[in-house]
């Protein structure tokens, strides 16, 4: 299967698994191409209702790619279960075609989310707010694709799109076109630097852009520490994965009972978390930006719950 | 958060405006050419692009393998394992 093949693959898999009432949609790499953004990727990143995770699963057990059946990724991948999924973790899968894995992660709740990602969708896909949450991450080469997705928001007449432009340039160009709503002023202080021409925008934008990065660097940091006894007890199992996925995953599960913490985060302290982000991203920058830094505590709320 | 109802319809002449400002972005961020791939392609013209430039990059050594989540690496899980 190639990879125009493979993209037609996954539009089919979610055409057929929402037959099946299963809510679900494609976001990360594979949503940017649907909203024209080019990324290299061949890989699919699925949002998956955690009530429709049985489902999910029966069906992935019953799929093959060229042949191959679908399993998880090494002991590395979380169990496809609602328990460690409501707490952030992320369910890994693959087909091993011989030349190459094709890979499908499955996220229960859409990363840094602050509204519900199902009630924002287009199409097969994750609406592009859900989207630009989820590339905020601390690899730089994600960072042009949540511009893009703000852009095509406004392009839209969708203001949300405000929250999600990082280059000052362009939001120099839009500020004379689109209006900012005063709610989004509220959630994104630096636009008010944009709005009276303050030369500091640029360095608020950089210190906005190093508090997410500092976010996401931070999560992995913790979810890293709360994965190791995980991995370590699958690999110290005496036999491989079950080829039956149904099986390996109630091994899996099995395992991540006595093993995996299912909300680190959450362990460790959301205010804690989000405390020592800001403080890390503080170190960065002139103290009279700190004040533009955003309140971000909205988007870790459901991991509170 | 819903966009407030006070937003009028954008005008064609808006439209372009805030085009011409999306793909001056765009060649900033990404260059002129993968600015024309995703401004100027159709997505079936863009998947294929995307599919050709892969496997060049295949045909040349490229590692195009996802890393690992949680920024594992494979010798850690080896480690692991013993």
């Amino acid at each position: 299967m190639n990879d125009v093949e493979l993209h037609e693959y996954f539009e089919n898999m979610v055409r057929t698994l929402r037959a099946k009432g299963v809510l679900c949609a494609i976001t990360s790499g594979l949503a940017c191409v649907h909203y024209g953004i080019a990324e290299s990727t061949q890989d699919c990143d699925l949002l998956c209702h955690t009530s429709s995770f049985p489902v999910l699963l029966d069906y992935l057990s019953e799929t093959s790619i060229d042949g191959q059946p679908c399993q998880y990724r090494g002991n590395i991948s979380p169990p496809l279960d609602a328990r460690w999924h409501k707490g952030g973790w992320t369910s890994h899968f693959e087909w091993d075609l011989g030349a190459g894995k094709v890979r499908l992660d499955v996220f229960g709740s859409a990363l840094r989310e602050a509204t519900p990602w199902a009630d924002d969708l287009h199409g097969f896909y994750a609406g592009m707010q859900v989207v630009a949450w989820m590339k905020r991450t601390d690899r730089d080469k994600d960072w042009p694709f949540i511009t893009s997705l703000g852009e095509q928001l406004l392009l839209r007449n969708d203001p949300r799109g405000w929250l999600h432009v990082y280059d000052e340039e362009a939001l120099n160009g839009y500020l004379k076109r689109v209006p900012i709503p005063d709610e989004l002023l509220e959630k994104r202080p630096a636009l008010r630097l944009l709005q009276s021409g303050h030369p500091d925008l640029r360095f608020a934008l950089k210190a906005e852009r190093e508090f997410w990065q500092e976010l996401d660097r931070l999560r992995i940091r913790i979810l890293r520490r709360a994965l190791r006894p995980f991995v370590v007890a699958m690999a110290r199992r005496s036999h491989a994965d079950s080829a039956n996925l149904t099986e390996a995953h109630a091994e899996r599960v099995a395992v991540a009972d006595s093993k995996l913490d299912p909300n680190p985060l959450r362990t460790y302290g959301i205010d804690r978390y989000l405390k020592e982000a800001r403080e890390n991203t503080v170190q960065f920058i002139h103290p009279r930006i700190v004040e533009y830094l955003p309140d971000l505590a909205e988007h870790f709320q459901t991991l509170q719950s | 958060m819903r966009p407030p109802l006070t937003y009028k319809p954008l005008t064609k002449e808006h439209v372009d405006e805030l085009r011409e400002i999306e793909r001056d972005y765009h060649v900033r961020a990404f260059g002129e050419e993968l600015a024309r791939v995703n401004l100027d392609m159709t997505k079936a013209e863009r998947i294929r692009y995307l599919s050709a430039m892969r496997e060049n990059a295949r045909k040349h050594g490229v590692n195009l393998e996802r890393p690992l989540p949680y920024n594992f690496t494979e010798e850690e899980l080896n480690d692991e394992a013993s």
